[in-house]
């Protein structure tokens, strides 16, 4: 047994010093690299780099509409989670004890609960002062995330010199999903009916209630922080404005957090956006709606601040 | 309570403290069925009342069948069962007879209040277990060994036996231990009872297998679910659904092996539950490799008691047909569940008959085909685990023909390549082990759990529920 936990040990030891070691040395594309890492490991790679890096002057915590929003300022900190809602953000912001000017939450999907295995993940003890100390530990330069990047290059390497060699325009597929990624119209259409179909499923007032006085609650200790916060909902496709879980929804976040008390962003008109699946807005709607943002929040700046509770 | 939790560490680590205290010696099973009760309690307070109900059938009708005659032990044996299964019945099945007869009658009706009964965490687990209990105490009534499975004092068989249910590291998805191999290790422990080499190799392996492997390849897998698949090439439609097969093994027998590790840590040895299943070159050689807990627990409990294979060719086919048909539906309360199991048992059953006619060379093209094809099968019946609707799965297959001119996320099939590649190593090392010297690969063995201690810390998945624990 003791040359067992010796010879692990050391190997443990060996592989942490020469991968940190190793790391300093990659080039930065390597190290922060998106390929090789899934929407959920983008979201955990986003929380651990506001845990981990100096702290924003502003937060955005939101779902995977928020993570459109793009060209944000400098000492702009996006913590829109894909497939996640604000809350986990928000939490997040809460358990790490720091303070940035103004938190601005997406309350789109607001409905989402925190995601608790996350959260405790990014707060495990040791690990987490582990991560702290040491980069190597971070999600964003997991081993895998390395080697895959090298197994990608090369691979699309080799497709480039095949394809030219072919007589062909040199395009790999990796360069090419963009374009392909594209929904039809018809597929487009059948996805804004789907989510219209949620958004008309029954909603259950008590665990709105449950949520939104969740949410209050968590918006108040950040203000005793110091920390300000603003609220605000992205535009999804016109069609769905009405839906009656949108309304329920907006009825109670505007009953719990009145104007008079709590910032909100000025809603835009969502017939003014487009959206690629119904709900995400494509690129350049996005920037439109990032400067809407932006604008919202210098003249937030100016502003008085809402009557204290 | 995830194993990967902080939670579960320090639940371990309080209990390990007290179980070795001197002065709490005495207090060793009591304080373990705290612990157990505490980890049953943190995933939900309110069914923890079902599982010490389930503790009580077992109680007392083990009792009653060790202190009675023949004939009223037989009684109370068929009454202690027909109570496990009407348990599991009702919490676990009421809602799909609800829900199948509804849909043959069109119907609506009062008995929409069975879909709302909860799922009680673990209840496939603990009363097989319990049902092991009733029937190994009924099988050892006239032997010595029946002393070992219900102690002389009742207040102590009691307490064996409300460890026995609900032992903490097995408690919620095995694996599945057999009165006969449990109640006899039921006695005090010390430190010098801990294999401490096979549990740190246990713990080490199994948080490998389910924090790097499972959990990463659970984020990629995410796109078989409906109808997310519908949009991915075929390319990746393949891919998936093999790392699908490799997360599931991963994801179980990870959890498997920390479950054998932890109950080292207390003095107890649990069954293995896996042997390289997916190297088996036969429907029969797989059902001895995956889950052997549970299928041993069929062949003893079920397939025996039927007649095994000792009632003619025809009885058989049909008790392997039976047998794997519940043993689907064990897992689900979903059709598509007795579906995968059916197939299974049409399997075992058809290459059972098939045996009887042809006579394959041991040749090594041989064996590395008929291991590819049950590797196949086995894959492709994972699919109704991860779509439990029928349609899905036969529209996912169709999809694999029909994609193949979408473009390839290269990415994301490298990445599934990648992680799945040490399940395949793994697999590949137990066929290398065989015939040569154990000394070679002891001396790999430290500096190997030494890369997978670094792989764990560097690069876990997102925490994710064990697949099993649904069952």
């Amino acid at each position: 047994m003791k040359k067992l936990l010796l010879t692990s040990s050391i190997t443990f030891a060996l592989l942490a010093v020469g991968y940190g070691a190793a790391l300093s040395v990659l080039p930065n594309r390597v190290q922060r690299g998106t390929i090789g890492t899934t929407q959920w490991d983008r979201n955990i790679i986003c929380l651990q780099s506001y845990l981990y890096e100096p702290t924003p002057d502003v937060v955005i915590v939101g779902s995977s509409l928020g993570t459109r929003l793009s060209e944000l300022p400098a000492g702009w900190s996006n913590l829109a989670l894909a497939g996640g809602s604000a809350m986990t953000g928000l939490e997040t912001v809460r358990r790490s004890g720091r303070a940035p000017r103004l938190v601005l939450i997406e309350m789109n999907f607001i409905d989402r609960g925190v995601d608790e295995a996350t959260v405790n993940g990014l707060f495990m003890p040791v690990a987490h002062q582990l991560r702290g100390a040491t980069p190597a530990f971070r999600h964003e330069n997991r081993p895998s995330v390395v080697t895959s990047w090298v197994m990608v290059d090369l691979y699309q390497r080799l497709e480039w010199r095949l394809n030219r060699a072919l007589g062909g325009d040199g395009v790999t597929s990796e360069r090419a999903k963009p374009q392909a990624a594209r929904l039809s119209e018809v597929r487009r259409a059948s996805m804004i009916d789907r989510q219209l179909a949620k958004y008309e499923a029954p909603v259950d007032e008590a665990d709105i209630a449950e949520r939104v006085t969740g949410l209050r609650r968590t918006i108040d200790h950040l203000a005793e922080r110091g920390v300000a916060v603003a609220l605000f909902e992205m535009p999804e496709d016109a069609s769905l404005y009405d839906a009656p879980a949108k309304v329920a929804w907006r009825a109670a976040l505007a009953e719990a957090l009145p104007r008079d008390r709590y910032h909100w962003v000025d809603g835009v008109r969502w017939s003014d956006y487009h959206t690629t699946d119904g709900l995400h807005l494509a690129g350049e709607q996005a920037q439109r709606y990032t400067r809407h943002l932006v604008d919202a929040v210098g003249r937030l700046a100016q502003a008085e601040p809402p009557e204290t509770r | 309570m995830l194993f990967n939790s902080f939670d579960f560490v320090l639940l371990v680590t309080v209990s390990f403290a007290l179980y070795y205290t001197p002065a709490l010696r005495r207090l060793q099973v009591a304080l373990l069925i705290a612990a157990s009760f505490t980890f049953y309690a943190a995933n939900s307070l309110p069914l923890l009342a079902l599982l010490v109900g389930s503790i009580f059938i077992n109680i007392t009708t083990s009792w009653a069948v060790a202190r009675s005659s023949l004939r009223a032990a037989r009684a109370w044996a068929m009454v202690g069962l027909a109570a496990n299964l009407a348990v599991l019945g009702f919490f676990k099945y009421a809602g799909l007879l609800y829900r199948t007869v509804s849909d043959i009658v069109q119907a609506e009706s009062a008995g929409h209040v069975l879909l709302m009964i909860p799922l009680p965490i673990g209840i496939s687990f603990f009363t097989f277990q319990g049902m092991s209990l009733v029937a190994d105490t009924f099988r050892m009534r006239d032997t010595d060994e029946l002393r070992d499975m219900v102690h002389a004092s009742a207040p102590k068989h009691g307490l064996h036996t409300a460890l026995f249910i609900s032992f903490f590291p097995q408690l919620v998805a095995g694996p599945i231990v057999k009165a006969h191999q449990f109640m006899p290790q039921i006695k005090p422990k010390t430190l010098a009872d801990v294999d401490w080499a096979l549990c740190y190799r246990c713990l080490v392996l199994g948080y490998f297998l389910k924090m790097v492997i499972a959990d990463n390849l659970k984020d990629l897998t995410f796109w078989i679910a409906y109808p997310h698949f519908v949009t991915r090439s075929s390319a990746e439609l393949v891919a998936m659904l093999f790392g699908y097969s490799m997360q599931i093994f991963a994801d179980f027998a990870g959890y498997s092996l920390i479950a054998i590790g932890v109950a080292w840590l207390f003095g107890y040895r649990l069954p293995q539950n896996f042997n390289f299943p997916y190297i088996a070159r036969s429907f029969a050689d797989f059902w001895r490799r995956w889950h052997i807990s549970l299928s041993t627990w069929l062949r003893d409990y079920l397939y025996f008691p039927l007649g095994g294979n000792r009632r003619g060719a025809r009885r058989t086919y049909f008790n392997l047909f039976v047998v794997m048909f519940l043993g689907g539906l064990w897992h689900g309360a979903a059709w598509s569940y007795a579906v995968w199991g059916t197939a299974h048992g049409l399997c075992l059953a058809g290459e059972r008959l098939l045996r009887r006619w042809v006579k394959l060379p041991d040749h090594l093209l041989v064996r590395i085909v008929q291991g590819a094809a049950v590797f196949t099968v086995v894959t492709g019946a994972w699919l109704l685990f991860k779509l439990p609707r029928f349609e899905h799965a036969v529209q996912y297959v169709r999809s694999i023909g029909a994609n193949g001119s979408l473009p390839t996320d290269v990415s994301a099939v490298m990445m599934i390549t990648l992680f799945s590649l040490p399940i395949v190593l793994y697999h590949a090392a137990s066929l290398m082990e065989q015939g040569r010297p154990a000394s070679a690969l002891q001396a790999a063995q430290g500096p190997a759990l030494g890369v997978m201690l670094f792989l764990i810390a560097t690069n876990a998945g997102s925490p994710g529920a064990f697949i099993y624990f649904q069952f």
